[in-house]
């Protein structure tokens, strides 16, 4: 609508600069694969993503039901197919499954920017799974999707994660204040971003 | 769970010293077109350069008086109370009610600028924001090349909070976003003699 920079209407997209998001993309890494979530992957999702210590970060709703899970899921195939957003399940290679999620919700083709957001599950924290699946998804979005910009929001308490994204090569690019409220608490929220020229020198 | 409800609409228009902010109307139309032909002025609210008419100007006017009606937007327009011209615009938009939170944007023509009234419209909206929405933080951003407009948030004690390096591409080239804050405890304080007005 406009006439704000912010406000324009983002469907507008130059079509020269889309690119079209494979629905069946599958990425392969050292430990970690990153995967097309199917809908039997609810229960795993539902399983991990249940968890207090994923929702106290995230906007995953808290209780959690498997209901969530599969309307999650069907989201997630309905905006792979608008070609607007990309979320990938983090799969266990061992087991084949889904124990957490990275994707982007709204892909700006226009700009050629797009906010990222991931999860995993506590069982499998402090292995570096998160830190590939970063890598794994940054080099898709720079290098697949051709994006310039890549960045993240992390709510200030949630220190692991920001600091994941800084030791990755994210640049601290600000803070805004107050601006979350989480369970009636109130966070700020730091943005990490990284441009593709500093991905491809990492 | 709604932050706030029709009975706001009640508090327009909001009234200042020199200016009064009020929703837009249809004879808006045409000094909306006639300011924002200026380049000067479009180029830092970043609206299309080519397939801009008369017809965009009427289409941002009737969506303003639908999305104010609807309390989804307050989309003002700026007039001044000597002559009662239509000099600009200052408008209240993504708001999050489950935040509490909200951004703001402003223009003027450019015969307007260097006279405070930006600044001064701005505040009157802060002012309604704060005060009657209960919004406990506002965002503005500006394109990292606006230095006018980051001097006048600062002057008005915004604080810059983010830049978005690189973030948008107009014309092959890729410009930074600048993003200020400001907090309604911040402003209440600074702008305690607004205390009367809502």
């Amino acid at each position: 609508m406009g006439p704000y920079h912010c406000r324009s209407e983002a469907t507008k997209q130059p079509m020269s600069s889309m690119k079209t998001i494979d629905k069946n993309i599958t990425i392969q890494g050292k430990r970690i694969n990153l995967r097309r979530i199917r809908k039997p992957d609810a229960r795993s999702i539902y399983q991990y993503a249940r968890e207090w210590d994923i929702a106290k970060y995230t906007f995953i709703p808290h209780p959690y039901e498997l209901e969530d899970a599969n309307i999650f899921i069907k989201d997630v195939h309905s905006m792979i197919r608008r070609n607007s957003g990309l979320v990938l399940g983090i799969e266990n290679p061992k087991t084949k499954q889904v124990i957490g999620t990275i994707g982007s919700h709204n892909i700006n083709w226009r700009h050629r920017r797009a906010e990222i957001g991931y999860w995993l599950g506590k069982k499998y924290w402090g292995n570096g799974y998160a830190s590939e699946a970063v890598m794994l998804f940054l080099r898709y979005l720079f290098e697949t999707l051709e994006l310039n910009r890549v960045f993240a929001l992390v709510m200030d308490a949630n220190e692991k994660s920001g600091e994941m994204l800084a030791r990755l090569g994210f640049t601290c690019e600000g803070r805004q204040r107050q601006v979350c409220l989480q369970y009636k608490e109130r966070y700020d929220y730091l943005y990490y971003g990284i441009l593709r020229d500093e991905f491809r020198k990492l | 769970m709604l932050l706030f409800d029709k009975s706001v609409l009640r508090n327009l228009p909001l009234r200042s010293e020199r200016l009064t902010l009020r929703k837009l109307k249809l004879k808006d139309i045409e000094p909306v077109y006639n300011i924002l032909l200026d380049r000067e002025v479009s180029r830092n609210i970043g609206i299309p350069g080519e397939k801009y008419d008369l017809k965009y100007a009427r289409g941002y006017v009737r969506k303003s008086q639908i999305r104010l009606r609807k309390l989804k937007e307050f989309e003002l327009a700026v007039e001044r109370n000597e002559d009662g011209q239509f000099i600009g615009a200052v408008g209240l938009f993504f708001i999050s009610h489950r935040h509490k939170t909200g951004w703001i944007g402003y223009w003027m023509g450019r015969r307007y600028w260097r006279q405070g009234y930006t600044s001064e419209a701005v505040r009157i909206l802060c002012n309604f924001a704060f005060r009657v929405l209960d919004i406990h933080h506002l965002t503005a951003e500006v394109f990292g090349y606006n230095q006018a407009s980051m001097r006048l948030l600062e002057k008005l004690g915004w604080t810059r909070e983010v830049v978005l390096r690189k973030a948008e591409l107009i014309d092959k080239k890729y410009y930074d976003l600048v993003r200020y804050g400001l907090l309604a405890e911040e402003f209440m304080r600074d702008n305690s003699d607004l205390l009367a007005q809502s």
